[in-house]
């Protein structure tokens, strides 16, 4: 076979014919191509991490979710779906007729329960319950603000994730604002649990659970302030007063780096005017504030 | 329920891996010879083995090799913008070399090795693939006209020109 097209590729596997190879190694091209074989014997393509790539390729292959795949599962997968489906089924039952009211920022709402109790939910809150098994138990679970009007009957329990309230007949107010709780009775009686603790409280008391610490005090009015406009506090870390006005306003609310977080505030704002409240709180406690719009800066005065 | 798949079929995990670790570095090499960009031809190659998971009911294991070359050759014309071509070589037991060499031939070596890859890189594509695939990879013409779909003569004749290009280094001292 004599190409001259392709006498290098068959010097390259060793197919040349003996004339050719001799005519090549006269002209000396052979020692050139030589030193080309040589040097490149040397040569590789860079190494290839075949583990990893498997790894991802398998990665993506799962996202496809493949057919053969999931016949290589099927039995995992029955046995997987088969606990999945008990689960949901439990919780379906355990959830059924469940209620969620929820009240959004600035706003607030009134809800009746079968019994005739009264719920009114304090702005951005929520309150989840069982109409259907109303009467056996009389059961809610609270995140934010509520007052309660409760009819006599069993007992009524509302749970919070700082503590649970019990009650017989009674008007009582809960406030679960991370981190605290505070309960207010305004009649019949009111048993707070909060860990491994527990209080009774009378007419008139009021307390307050923060971070295992209770604190009693003295109800001020026949209702919540909230319910008249009015956010009060007794001796509150300013973040809580602040986080209050925050939801009453929908604005934002940042405190200053200087501002000591520590300060405590004992009094009112109403929920008419930013401003006005704003002053309300940050004028005793010698702080200043700026408004850019739905921002609010807290300043050391 | 439809047929169940053989044992060897490439559906099955241990099959495909087997195929993943047999010609998985062939494909990324080939792609990067044509490609000359390290990253890109292993995107590609992750590529075509996921077409051939999703298509593994279709191939037979003995057809999975053209399968993936063909499917590489595809992906590679549809990348419409790749890179400038660059190729850098790992050098295998250079250190060896090195021990018992002066000096002056060391570097002349190095120079060589220099130009050889740098005329590599200015070969034309079709030459560079099958160069590289014979060189690098050890595949034979017959076999490298089957991964590119060309006959062994064209095989032949490509490799004839890249040494020719090649040679020219020789001259240019």
């Amino acid at each position: 076979m004599e190409d001259k097209e392709t006498k290098y590729a068959r010097w390259l596997n060793n197919t040349l014919s003996p004339e050719e190879r001799r005519a090549m190694e006269a002209t000396g091209e052979l020692e050139e191509l030589e030193a080309i074989r040589s040097a490149l014997a040397n040569m590789k393509a860079p190494a290839y991490d075949r583990e990893q790539a498997f790894r991802r390729l398998q990665a993506a292959r799962s996202e496809k979710k493949h057919t053969p795949l999931l016949r290589q599962l099927r039995p995992w997968l029955a046995v997987a779906a088969g606990i999945l489906l008990l689960i949901s089924l439990g919780y379906a039952w355990y959830l059924s007729g469940a209620t969620v009211l929820r009240s959004d920022p600035g706003t607030t709402l009134v809800h009746t329960f079968p019994d005739g109790s009264q719920v009114e939910l304090n702005d951005g809150s929520s309150l989840c319950f069982r109409p259907g098994r109303w009467s056996q138990v009389r059961w809610v679970r609270l995140k934010g603000e509520a007052f309660f009007s409760v009819e006599p009957g069993a007992a009524f329990r509302v749970e919070t994730p700082q503590g649970d309230v019990e009650v017989l007949g009674t008007e009582f107010n809960v406030r679960s604002r991370a981190p605290a709780l505070a309960v207010a009775c305004y009649s019949g009686r009111v048993r707070v649990v909060s860990g491994r603790a527990s209080r009774e409280l009378q007419p008139g008391q009021g307390i307050q659970v923060r971070a295992g610490q209770w604190q009693t005090v003295e109800l001020t009015g026949d209702m919540p302030a909230w319910q008249q406009g009015i956010s009060r506090f007794r001796d509150t870390p300013i973040a809580e007063v602040f986080g209050e006005m925050e939801r009453q306003f929908r604005v934002e609310i940042n405190l200053r780096e200087e501002v000591e977080h520590t300060l405590r505030f004992t009094g009112a704002f109403g929920h008419e005017d930013l401003e006005v409240a704003l002053r309300g709180v940050c004028l005793p406690l010698g702080l200043d504030f700026r408004i850019e719009g739905s921002a609010v800066e807290i300043l050391q005065n | 329920m439809p047929d169940k798949p053989p044992v060897d079929h490439i559906c099955a995990d241990k099959t495909f891996r087997e195929i993943f670790f047999r010609l998985g570095d062939r494909i990324r090499n080939f792609l990067y010879y044509k490609t000359g960009d390290l990253s890109q031809a292993e995107d590609l190659t992750q590529e075509a083995f996921s077409r051939l998971w999703e298509n593994c009911r279709k191939v037979a294991p003995d057809k999975a090799k053209s399968y993936l070359f063909t499917i590489a050759r595809n992906l590679f014309l549809n990348q419409v913008a790749h890179r400038k071509v660059v190729l850098k070589y790992r050098e295998q037991q250079a250190e060896i070399d090195r021990n018992d060499e002066d000096p002056a031939s060391l570097l002349e070596q190095d120079e060589f090795r220099q130009r050889l890859e740098e005329a590599i890189q200015s070969l034309p594509e079709g030459q560079r693939v099958a160069f590289l695939l014979n060189r690098l990879d050890g595949l034979t013409y017959p076999e490298i006209a089957a991964l590119l779909g060309i006959s062994v003569k064209a095989v032949e004749k490509r490799i004839h020109k890249a040494l020719v290009a090649l040679r020219k280094i020789h001259n240019a001292e």
